[in-house]
């Protein structure tokens, strides 16, 4: 997938399962600052996995600090 | 385990004490998690300040601090007067939620804590926390469908904090058990081994602490 789609798609999820409004949400965003807590954390990883089409695997979550994180994610895994 | 201390603490600024403040991180936080942030912080003084005025009468955390590495669970750096004493054996645990802060710390054990307001929870979220049982239990009784939710929730997050993995492993992997009224977990083959205690506040929030042997 390209970036630029990669991008559009991750916010769009994001900013649905958040309420938010996609033009608020930037790459720089910390995830742990746009969720208000481990459970939101928890439901953003589950939609992921859903566009993913796979589980993602638990240490990668570690990983992801950043909406860039998941977008690079995304580039990569679609 | 010896002692076990645990501080519920309403969200604000303390900017008068840095003791246990990574300013730098603080910095970069967003108004409302720097909130979450010091509050939490402030809530493991005072629990560190029981612990130590039962232990010793002092209360002085002079020279202690929290080591924070990513990915690993925070810890107490002990100033050179304290080491080799009963708190180098001491293991905290600190969660937030709206504006509640909350710390569990126990001596000679693995603490985990957590505080989550209820909230109702969609049938996929559900069925990726929990097992088809635990599913059955939580919405046995509807009017208590949202704090059993979140009650469990919190369990097994609390849990998972005690063993050092957070959600880095998948709250499935964990099983709650009502046994004789008082929750326990199975990890695998493994029943916890130690104390769970679960409230709730107000009917807003429930608590959880996990105190691991």
């Amino acid at each position: 997938m390209e970036r630029s789609e990669a991008e559009k798609k991750a916010r769009s999820l994001i900013a649905k399962k958040l309420g938010l409004e996609d033009k608020n949400i930037s790459n720089g965003d910390k995830i742990e600052e746009i969720c208000r807590d481990s459970i939101q954390i928890f439901e953003l990883v589950m939609e992921f996995e859903k566009e993913l089409g796979k589980k993602i695997e638990y240490k990668d979550i570690c990983e992801i600090e950043t909406v860039g994180d998941i977008v690079l994610k995304m580039e990569k895994e679609l | 385990m010896n002692m076990e201390v645990t501080v519920f603490k309403k969200n604000e600024y303390s900017p008068s004490n840095h003791l246990f403040i990574d300013e730098e991180a603080a910095e970069k936080m967003s108004d409302w998690r720097r909130r979450e942030y010091f509050s939490g912080r402030k809530a493991l003084e005072y629990c560190l300040k029981e612990y130590l005025k039962e232990k010793d009468g002092s209360g002085n955390i002079w020279g202690l601090r929290v080591l924070s590495e990513k990915g690993k669970k925070p810890e107490l750096k002990l100033p050179d007067r304290l080491k080799g004493f009963p708190i180098s054996k001491v293991d905290f645990s600190i969660s937030h939620s709206g504006n509640l802060s909350m710390c569990h710390l126990v001596e000679g054990g693995r603490a985990g804590a957590d505080i989550e307001k209820t909230r109702s929870f969609e049938n996929d979220l559900l069925e990726g926390f929990l097992s088809p049982r635990e599913i059955r239990i939580v919405k046995s009784k509807k009017r208590l469908f949202k704090k059993r939710a979140t009650l469990f929730w919190s369990l097994k997050e609390a849990y998972l904090k005690a063993i050092g993995t957070g959600l880095v492993k998948n709250p499935r992997e964990l099983e709650i058990f009502s046994i004789n009224g008082r929750y326990t977990l199975r990890n695998k083959d493994m029943f916890s081994c130690g104390t769970i205690r679960t409230g709730g506040f107000l009917n807003k929030f429930v608590w959880v602490t996990v105190s691991l042997k």
